[in-house]
């Protein structure tokens, strides 16, 4: 029998995994009866939806000293020795 | 194909805040973030003899970029080097006799803000807080899987980790996240 530590750990390496043939079954037990790993495999799955698409933020602006620098930058580089 | 041109005088109007988003996404501090558009460029203009032109300027660029990143993840990732197992995070949450939940750590009901735009923006933003309060070994870790999605084998490669290791910093870093933002979102946004 898993306990919950062992439980997180495989929901953890099995997401987004097709279910190898028996591997997952005591994970499927243990999260039968635990409602405590039920929520956090629900949670967990959330948490890397909301990484993966972070709700709109406008498009990021340089600052101008920064944007200045750099053109700076690449002109000294580029101007012939 | 036509050969693709580069006019690196003209890469910061162009690309500058693109590549300098991509970075922020993914090592969230600004200050970092131009550090690493700014040697990208660099790198590029040293490189320029090796463009052949089959990519884009863009994508080119971005290689580069993404490159750069996973310099920076691999150096944040070396230091503070503790060795895994030895400060046994898991027992934070975990009884280490029966490995069984701590009360005080029970995952609680999260209540998701449905069709609140501001509200899942609050989330997204406290979201990246956490991340960035998160060791630099799992922050890496996190980042490399969750943001650019890179197989276990990839991350394992880049920053020189066992695959066991690999998924006790994987579980770690999900442990702290979900606690961080249970503590400092959902926590305030419960009672309302």
């Amino acid at each position: 029998m898993l306990n919950c530590r062992q439980a997180t750990l495989l929901i953890e390496r099995t997401a987004g995994q097709l279910p190898r043939c028996g591997t997952l079954l005591p994970l499927r037990v243990h999260l039968r009866l635990c409602p405590l790993c039920s929520r956090y495999e629900q949670q967990t799955h959330l948490l890397a939806r909301l990484v993966r698409y972070p709700a709109g933020h406008g498009p990021v602006q340089l600052r101008e000293a920064f944007k200045t620098q750099l053109r700076e930058q690449i002109r000294q580089r580029l101007r012939p020795e | 194909m036509e050969k693709q041109l580069l006019a690196p005088e003209l890469w910061v109007e162009r690309y500058g805040a693109e590549l300098y988003g991509f970075a922020l996404r993914r090592v969230h501090t600004a200050d970092c973030s131009e550090e690493l558009v700014q040697e990208t460029l660099l790198s590029a203009l040293s490189a320029l003899d090796s463009y052949r032109g089959e990519a884009s300027e863009r994508t080119w660029l971005f290689v580069i970029l993404r490159r750069k990143i996973i310099d920076h993840y691999r150096r944040e990732a070396r230091s503070p080097l503790v060795p895994l197992g030895e400060a046994d995070e898991e027992t934070q949450y975990f009884y280490s006799e029966n490995g069984h939940w701590r009360e005080e750590q029970y995952p609680r009901a999260w209540n998701m803000p449905a069709d609140d735009v501001l509200a899942q923006q609050e989330l997204s933003e406290a979201l990246q807080l956490c991340q960035e309060k998160l060791p630099a070994r799992h922050g890496a870790v996190f980042t490399m899987r969750f943001v650019d999605e890179l197989s276990a084998e990839e991350i394992c490669q880049e920053l020189g980790l066992t695959p066991s290791n690999y998924w006790v910093l994987v579980h770690r870093a999900k442990l702290h996240l979900r606690k961080c933002l249970e503590k400092n979102w959902f926590g305030q946004h419960r009672a309302a």
